[in-house]
């Protein structure tokens, strides 16, 4: 009985499995195509391959239209928040995690709380914030904001982890003479490496894929970010439909090899994040 | 481990750095201004493939270098972005020194609020612009008797086809609703869209076949609610949902942006166009030869021959400029600039766009498709200015629009439709004219 | 020592904690108390108690905007999440090149939202998407609609994205859940003769039953909080048929210039979401924990 169901199951599976992969690997070959397309292709033969590999389209994003700017904001941006949160995370989880003190239960609560509300209902209160501050449509202000977004899901997984590591290798190291500073660089920082790294991705790929915040905050050109740059590229070449579709490859392409680089730490990482978090 | 932190905390303090940098030029940027550079912060939104870039952004540019004493820090929003750009810039009372947009429509809580200022005195003082700008260009930045901006961009709505489908399915150009309406079944049974239109050109034709029965003062009068919408609103409301239900319109026409719109005409899937003139730019120019302007079909036999057609966009200054006297010679200058002459020649010549202004132009330069345009209002028994770029309040165009769709869409019936119309301009009448 | 210890403290905890306050409390205070003015960004501020919360009450466009943001709810539910699990059931089961087929799995999830909505625009465009060409390609020429605009279909077309987008992400998060399930178990199932589908719901769903929860306040959360894909696809039309809380609150801040009145909409997804996420914390109290 379970063999013949499971004879019976076999194929569905396989077809389930590839035909997912299909239309996921299909759509992004798809929009590849496209890019070498002109408009009169596109609308002719919407699946047929190019007549020539006209590589037009991506010399025009990435030069005349400053793509490799927006990549390089971008890139500050993704950095900067994640080694943010990690200095801004890494010490106020250490104290939450290893001291006992009035209040330790509350502060740790104080930050929780923000994993429950939804981030994006906090733009105009953030918007005005930053105007008043000088730093809206700043690079700089755009990490600040990006910071404090991430801050609770860093915290949550920093003390969630650092609740794990075993005492006694603290006090030996106390009683080796090393102060608090010592022992939180040289003790609990390195051993909580995996879930810094869990974080360091989460963090990095939710700043370098926002884009209703920097909509808000970044107007002027030189500061936009990837997201808002492609955005911002569309509005303005609303009916170039291959060069739009250059522009989303050009935006996919350095993510996807940091990714294919990466993918057992990025997997692992999202998955040990998303399960604590 | 600790080389690590060090070397973190270094990246760290350069990335701070560089933030900071940003700040501090926009800063000492303001500083030099104080000496004798004055710095103007500029919004437009002439961008990227809209047809007016190849004019605006050299127009810029230009201006900058002709002034040694003026430093120009340029911002763009492409077409509707600006916006919100501007809002959102208003609303941190950051606003650009000098910006382009549309008239009152967009700029009313602006001009109510204080935030852009009255430049009547300025435009009756400089002898420059004597005679220069169209009778009734300032319609639209004339607010309760102050003038808020300077024109730089005509419209007009214009009825394009391409006369090789017409021939090849054999079906007559229709100077009538009736006729129109027969075209449209001949194109739709050979599996032609026969309007390569968005939801904006559908409102369009309401609003011409409505302002085909009207004046100046009877558009007017409906605007600031002294009179109310009836038979004609109805019946133009019914042509345009007869229209859409016809299948007169291309599918998922309510998401086509404008520019997305001529695609479909341009890849010879529609032979009918109707759209506003700043899309003149952006036509083919390969396939003019199969383009013809034609007169936007009757209504009905009460139908006069009609043209919308007026002033567009505008250059502002806003008040905390015009607040400093360097900075608002600076703004005027520039405003005179884009509202100027040479602009306005580029306008009809480069990018085929209509003007606002009086200006001679070498009608050989002229692309034809606008010659026609330009001929066709001409012909035209009136020229009356459309609602939405010029009669309605501010408040009335966010409601507007959408009601329009939910009429297209069939969620409403045309009875409902000027109901509500009624409801929205006696709620919020235009007060322009006070 | 003592004073060492709180001398350390006040230096690990302070500096974060009052970054903390000012940019990510102080906001959510903001928001509420901003929610309580009528506001257009550039007239004085005119203070309005409750009336933003009683309009937004009776508001239908709201309520709309509500009942769009459930059905993404209910995508979570029955497309999203499913369609994860089998996916990470069949890799976990070791299917040939299930290594490669978790890469490209995952593809989405790091790809933004805004390149991801662009190439959806595609999909559907009415004139030459692939979904219409496809359907004409296949002799089913009726089919084709304009598929972001056709009330039947506007709101689904306007959603997947959001649901491709996160697939891969339930799928890891489920595929890691899988791997902790004790391989004993499975085995005994196995020695007891069961197939393939009591062993899914009677073996390997139970023993998730913490991992599934997490899906779901994730799922749940990102439903209340992406919608960049309405704002790029649809931006909430035609005529609010894919409106959804956060467009709506967008737009009403944004373009429509009622600073008071999105902050009342913002207040009010952060109140549902934080009793979504309370009620299911409860419902499915994780267990063994």
């Amino acid at each position: 009985m379970g063999k013949v169901f499971s004879n019976f199951v076999s194929p569905l599976k396989y077809l389930f499995i590839w035909g997912y992969f299909s239309l996921t690997f299909g759509l992004f070959i798809w929009v590849l195509i496209t890019s070498f397309k002109s408009n009169r292709e596109i609308f002719s033969n919407p699946f047929g391959l190019p007549e020539s590999f006209n590589i037009d389209n991506y010399i025009f994003a990435l030069f005349d239209v400053n793509m490799v700017m927006y990549l390089l904001n971008s890139l500050i941006v993704a950095v900067a928040t994640v080694l943010l949160c990690f200095v801004l995370g890494s010490t106020v989880s250490y104290a939450l995690s290893r001291f006992e003190f009035k209040g330790n239960t509350f502060l740790y609560l104080l930050f929780i709380i923000g994993l429950t509300i939804p981030l994006q209902s906090l733009i105009y209160p953030m918007f005005f914030k930053m105007h008043t501050l000088g730093l809206r449509d700043t690079i700089f202000g755009i990490i600040i904001v990006y910071t404090a977004l991430n801050l609770p899901k860093t915290v949550f997984l920093l003390v969630g982890f650092m609740k794990g590591i075993p005492k006694e290798m603290e006090e030996a190291a106390i009683i080796d003479g090393c102060n608090y500073w010592n022992v939180f660089s040289k003790v609990v920082i390195p051993m909580s490496k995996p879930v810094l790294a869990t974080v360091g991705i989460l963090v990095f790929i939710a700043a370098w894929n926002e884009y209703i915040f920097a909509t808000v905050l970044i107007s002027s050109d030189v500061t936009k970010t990837l997201p808002l740059g492609l955005a911002s590229f569309q509005s303005s070449h609303l009916s170039e439909y291959g060069l739009i579709a250059a522009g989303v490859i050009i935006s996919i392409i350095p993510v996807l090899i940091a990714y294919i680089l990466f993918q057992e730490q990025i997997i692992k990482g999202m998955a040990s994040g998303a399960v604590k978090g | 481990m600790k080389r690590m932190i060090q070397m973190l905390s270094g990246i760290l303090f350069f990335v701070v750095l560089i933030g900071c940098q940003g700040l501090n030029e926009s800063e000492t940027g303001e500083k030099e201004g104080s000496d004798d550079i004055v710095n103007l912060r500029v919004l437009h939104s002439f961008t990227g493939s809209q047809p007016q870039a190849p004019v605006m952004e050299p127009a810029f540019e230009e201006f900058d270098e002709e002034h040694g004493d003026i430093e120009l820090n340029i911002q763009t929003a492409a077409g509707n972005d600006i916006l919100e750009q501007l809002r959102t810039e208003m609303a941190a009372e950051d606003p650009p020194d000098v910006f382009t947009h549309w008239g009152m429509r967009r700029t009313e809580n602006y001009i109510k609020n204080g935030v852009i200022p009255d430049i009547s005195d300025m435009i009756e003082s400089d002898q420059d612009l004597d005679g220069l700008y169209m009778d009734g260009a300032f319609g639209p930045v004339t607010y309760q008797g102050g003038i808020y901006g300077l024109p730089f961009q005509g419209y007009s709505y214009y009825l394009m086809i391409n006369k090789d489908l017409f021939e090849e399915h054999g079906v007559d150009i229709p100077t009538n609703y009736e006729e129109l309406k027969k075209a449209v079944i001949q194109f739709t049974d050979v599996g032609l869209i026969p309007f390569a239109a968005n939801n904006h050109s559908a409102r369009y034709m309401l609003l011409t076949w409505f302002a085909q029965k009207q004046t100046t003062e009877d558009l007017r009068s409906y605007a600031t609610a002294e009179q109310e919408f009836g038979e004609d609103l109805l019946l133009a409301a019914e042509k345009a949902l007869e229209l859409a239900e016809l299948g007169a319109f291309p599918e998922g026409y309510m998401n086509l942006e404008t520019a997305q719109s001529l695609e479909i005409f341009h890849a010879e899937q529609a032979p009918m166009f109707y759209q506003h003139s700043w899309t003149v730019g952006s036509i083919d120019e390969e396939l003019l030869d199969s383009y013809e302007i034609i007169p936007f079909p009757l209504g009905d036999e009460q139908s006069e021959p009609t043209v919308l057609a007026g002033t567009g966009h505008f250059i502002y200054m806003s008040q905390r400029a015009y607040d400093d006297p360097d900075k608002r010679e600076a703004a005027w200058k520039l405003m005179k600039k884009i509202a100027g002459p040479d602009v306005a020649k580029g306008f009809v010549e480069d990018i085929a766009n209509n003007t606002a202004l009086n200006v001679e132009y070498d009608e050989e330069n002229v692309n034809p498709i606008l010659n026609q345009i330009l001929d066709d209002m001409d012909n035209a028994e009136k020229l009356l200015p459309s609602y939405e770029e010029e009669l309605f309040a501010s408040a009335v165009e966010g409601e507007y629009w959408p009601l329009t769709d939910a009429l297209l869409l069939g969620d409403i019936t045309p009875q409902e439709y000027v109901d509500q119309m009624n409801d929205i301009v006696s709620e919020h009448p235009n007060v322009q004219f006070e | 020592m003592v004073r060492q210890r709180m001398l350390t403290l006040i230096c690990f905890i302070v500096p974060t904690l009052l970054f903390y306050i000012y940019f990510f409390l102080n906001p959510v205070i903001d928001t509420f108390y901003n929610s309580l003015f009528d506001w257009d960004g550039i007239s004085p501020k005119v203070f309005l108690f409750v009336d933003n919360y009683i309009e937004l009450f009776t508001d239908p466009i709201f309520y709309k905007s509500l009942l769009n943001t459930f059905y993404w709810v209910f995508l979570v539910l029955v497309v999203q999440i499913p369609i994860g699990f089998f996916l990470a059931y069949f890799i976990y089961q070791r299917v040939k090149g299930y290594k490669f087929l978790r890469t490209v799995y995952f593809i989405p999830v790091i790809t933004s939202s805004v390149a991801v909505s662009l190439a959806f625009s595609f999909i559907y465009e009415a004139q030459f998407g692939i979904l219409n060409s496809f359907l004409k390609l296949i002799g089913l020429d009726n089919l084709t609609t304009a598929w972001l605009q056709d009330s039947l279909t506007a709101m689904t077309a306007v959603s997947l994205p959001f649901v491709w987008n996160y697939i891969g992400l339930m799928m890891v998060i489920l595929y890691s859940g899988l791997q902790s399930v004790p391989n004993e178990l499975i085995e005994a199932a196995e020695m007891d003769g069961v197939n393939a589908l009591q062993k899914i719901v009677y073996v390997i769903l139970p023993s998730l039953r913490n991992v599934l929860v997490i899906c779901l306040v994730l799922g749940i959360s990102y439903a209340f909080k992406q919608f960049d894909y309405v704002l790029l696809l649809t931006n909430g039309g035609p005529v609010h048929l894919t409106e959804v809380t956060g467009t709506y609150m967008y737009k009403q801040g944004f373009s429509e210039t009622r600073y008071g009145y999105g902050n009342a909409i913002a207040i009010t997804m952060m109140f549902i979401v934080i009793v979504f996420t309370m009620v299911i914390n409860r419902m499915l109290q994780p267990k063994d924990i």
